[in-house]
């Protein structure tokens, strides 16, 4: 399942208090910056590639998104993620005229997208499960979060 | 038997194409299509349709390049949601493709 290496508490936060997808995609780019996964372009380079190409995504359950920009904004993969306490709209990938109501957003700072497939393959088997999602979406603090998604790769 | 070429597309050529690359292949290899597979991003569609020549297109992204060459939403290779359905779609495309090969 997820490399669980990847999942930094100090990248995740839950039940994000955020109105707009501007100020969601700011608020996790922030914390990668500080964590030196990227540099500080990236905000700019996520919020141009969003308005073109957006990465909202209807799943069987929730709305999800999944920013991410060039490779060259990015200095160490990493992926930062919220879960929202009020779904925000982001436009969908499919039909960029259309928006979704998104719960979560998985924001992705992949260096090198072929070596990080496992990655992207494990999220997409995240987006079919309904009880991962609602464990997920229940959660209070990231350890909680963490300690979920490490619990499916022990049974799954 | 002929190969089937198929492009793969997203909007930035890295992410989500890579994962319907993957999807694609495995579709290829499970079926036993001999297959050449490569991906780009939206705005190099137009550019690579001439040099590449794909019998198939598969995009997460809506493709703005005018083309008879069909093209298929690979948005469940994401979100999971119809995702036999798109299988179905793809191989039966192919089998068209080789079908005049």
């Amino acid at each position: 399942m997820f490399n669980v290496k990847l999942l930094n508490p100090a990248l995740i936060v839950i039940n994000m208090d955020k109105k707009s997808k501007y100020d969601v995609m700011r608020e996790l780019a922030n914390l990668l910056v500080e964590q030196e996964a990227v540099k500080p372009s990236y905000l700019q380079a996520l919020v141009e590639r969003e308005n073109i190409y957006p990465t909202g995504l209807q799943t069987k359950d929730i709305g999800v998104a999944i920013p991410h920009a060039d490779v060259k904004h990015v200095l160490k993969p990493s992926i930062a993620i919220a879960t929202m306490k009020n779904s925000v709209q982001f436009n969908s990938m499919a039909n960029p005229s259309d928006t979704l109501d998104v719960k979560m957003i998985f924001m992705l700072a992949l260096k090198e997208p072929k070596k990080q497939l496992q990655l992207l393959q494990d999220l997409v088997v995240l987006f079919q499960s309904s009880e991962l999602i609602e464990k997920m979406l229940k959660s209070n603090d990231a350890q909680t979060f963490i300690d979920v998604v490490n619990q499916i790769e022990q049974n799954g | 038997m002929g190969k089937v070429k198929i492009m793969c597309v997203c909007g930035t050529g890295i992410a989500t194409s890579t994962v319907v690359n993957n999807g694609v292949a495995n579709i290829c290899k499970k079926n036993d299509f001999a297959y050449d597979i490569m991906q780009c991003k939206s705005l190099e569609v137009k550019s690579k349709l001439n040099t590449f020549s794909p019998d198939l297109i598969v995009s997460t992204t809506p493709i703005s390049a005018e083309t008879n060459v069909p093209i298929i939403n690979g948005i469940a290779f994401l979100s999971g949601v119809g995702l036999e359905n798109i299988e179905q779609q793809i191989i039966s495309a192919l089998k068209q493709t080789l079908g005049v090969k």
